[in-house]
């Protein structure tokens, strides 16, 4: 299973299935349940993916559910429908970054719309996770002395100062800087910023 | 001390004299006729008649009109035998105008020796309490209508969700039906499913709603004796901040001598409150003419009791056979319930609820309820 995947969580049976009939016409893969809890014992999927969500649910609401993914770092894209939606919860749903609120019923083509867009987002967050992953990758394939070499360049320090703070020759600061360099695929000291830069945010993110 | 002047019976009387001048409850008596002939100072108190006017009254004169007839029976039983005395709480019409509630102890004293029989009677003043009854019935009454209109809000925002998840269904199979016919790709074993899963979810649909038509003819339906205009000027008086907020002219042109109708008060107060708020609101978008809303009662052709809503609004358009369906609504906000529901409380009432243009500008709302009178017949 390869292609994207809609989740659709709505506790009404046919609501449910007319949901899948419909996404399914536009060549989507999807996958129903009937409530959060359910939706949560799956494991993350592992290919661009959004959810179809109904605010009112047995158990756990969906704005719970929102709530839970986030505190679980699973980023997943969110399309809330409801039977009784009003302004200030949709403004609620949108703040917590729902890619759309749609209020029952719909016209088709605002849901496929919403679906498109979420999936889109979702390529392109999993594009950036990959991406970030391999710099991760890299960074660890360093030793632990071109690791410190190379946080110090982007803090931008020059060779001499990093020589006099490590105790070491300036030529030796420069083989470390310009292997790691090389590890780390970075064209330029601009680039290595700009690569450190991502890695930091993902620790912050994560801790 | 004075009472050592007396001797020993003349001093009982003028103890029993000073402690009838003196008691904090009114006490008086009156000849057979019912014509006071004494009355102590807590008794004048209570009606602010002197001693010499109240001489000149009977009973009956400040007893106030709609209490009459139960007091009199009581002193019939009295006079029968029946009883050996009563107690009523009752109203006195105090002098110069103003109701004062008393609970009176009333006795025949039988004639002895010389003397005639004579009424005697304790009355004590419990206009505070009754005023603090009154009080708590009224906010009793409140509560009751507060939470029958909550009940409402919550039946309309339970329908509005049991409704849509039928409709969301419906919507749903209909269009990716629509997709797979423009790709050609709608097999009539798929199209024939998904028929039958729309018919089924019309159907879901439809029985939400026969249950809210059955709720609303069960409802809570208290039929008391009404008098109509006495509700009119109650709902407008709910209705006057919205009418001045809007600017609207409010016109009134009640028939007084209507016929009584059996019903619900909350439930009718609620169908004028839907139809003047509708009034005030077709015409918000009024400018090039007075905003008026006229509420008129009258007595039908068939001895019925009519009352029209008229407003001078954007007018009733081509939808006017639809209004009366449910969720239909010409307003952003609109549940498309508030007619609909009318219909239903008048319906429930054995009246109906129609509406007709109004010329030149505006709509105007009628509905027709059963005299009381003709309904027992």
């Amino acid at each position: 299973m390869n292609g994207p995947v809609v989740f659709v969580i709505d506790d009404d049976p046919s609501v449910r299935a007319s949901l899948k009939f419909l996404i399914s016409t536009v060549g989507l893969e999807v996958e129903t349940f009937d409530s959060a809890e359910n939706f949560l014992r799956r494991e993350p999927p592992e290919t661009a993916s959004c959810l179809v969500l109904d605010v009112r649910l047995r158990g756990l609401s969906g704005f719970d559910l929102q709530r839970q993914l986030a505190a679980r770092t699973f980023t997943i894209p969110i399309i809330f429908i409801t039977g009784h939606g009003d302004i200030p919860m949709s403004v609620h749903a949108m703040k917590a970054g729902a890619v759309e609120f749609l209020a029952k019923p719909f016209r088709d083509q605002d849901l496929l719309d919403a679906i498109h867009i979420a999936l889109e987002r979702d390529r392109t967050w999993r594009e950036e996770e990959r991406k970030v992953k391999e710099l991760e990758a890299r960074f660890q394939s360093l030793t632990r002395r071109e690791q410190e070499v190379i946080t110090m360049v982007v803090s931008g320090m020059l060779n001499k100062q990093i020589a006099g703070r490590l105790g070491t020759a300036e030529n030796t600061v420069k083989v470390h800087r310009s292997r790691a360099m090389e590890k780390m695929q970075a064209q330029s000291v601009a680039d290595l910023v700009k690569m450190t830069e991502k890695l930091k945010a993902r620790l912050q993110k994560a801790s | 001390m004075l009472v050592k002047k007396y001797p020993a019976r003349r001093r009982t009387d003028l103890r029993w004299r000073i402690a009838f001048e003196n008691s904090a409850i009114g006490v008086t008596m009156a000849d057979f006729t019912g014509r006071f002939f004494a009355a102590n100072s807590a008794f004048l108190n209570i009606l602010g008649y002197t001693e010499s006017e109240v001489y000149q009254l009977t009973f009956m004169d400040i007893t106030y009109e709609e209490d009459r007839e139960i007091n009199l029976g009581l002193i019939q039983e009295l006079m029968e035998g029946k009883r050996q005395h009563f107690e009523l709480e009752k109203r006195y019409c105090r002098k110069g105008g103003g109701l004062v509630w008393v609970r009176t102890n009333v006795a025949l004293v039988p004639g002895m020796g010389g003397t005639a029989s004579f009424w005697f009677a304790i009355v004590e003043d419990i206009t505070p309490r009754k005023e603090a009854e009154e009080a708590l019935q009224v906010a009793q009454a409140e509560l009751a209508r507060m939470s029958r209109l909550t009940t409402m809000g919550e039946l309309a925002a339970s329908i509005a969700h049991e409704v849509n998840q039928p409709l969301t269904a419906i919507t749903n199979n209909s269009s990716a039906c629509l997709r797979l016919l423009a790709d050609n790709c709608l097999s009539p074993d798929l199209l024939r499913r998904v028929l039958e899963e729309i018919v089924a979810d019309s159907t879901r649909a439809g029985r939400v709603i026969a249950r809210i038509r059955s709720f609303l003819k069960k409802g809570p339906t208290e039929k008391n004796k009404l008098d109509v205009n006495e509700l009119i000027l109650e709902v407008l008086g709910l209705a006057d901040r919205e009418l001045s907020r809007n600017e609207v002219l409010l016109e009134c042109e009640l028939t007084k001598t209507l016929p009584k109708v059996l019903g619900d008060r909350v439930q009718l107060q609620q169908v004028l409150l839907n139809l003047i708020i509708n009034g005030i609101e077709a015409m918000t978008t009024v400018t090039t003419r007075p905003r008026i809303l006229c509420v008129q009662s009258r007595t039908s052709e068939r001895g019925n009791v009519m009352v029209a809503v008229c407003d001078s609004g954007t007018g009733l358009g081509q939808d006017a056979d639809r209004l009366f369906d449910p969720f239909f609504t010409t307003k952003a906000n609109g549940m498309g319930m508030g007619l609909s529901i009318s219909r239903s409380l008048i319906e429930g009432h054995g009246g109906r609820l129609w509406a007709t243009p109004h010329s030149p500008h505006g709509a105007v709302f009628y509905f027709e309820l059963p005299a009381e009178s003709l309904r027992a017949s």
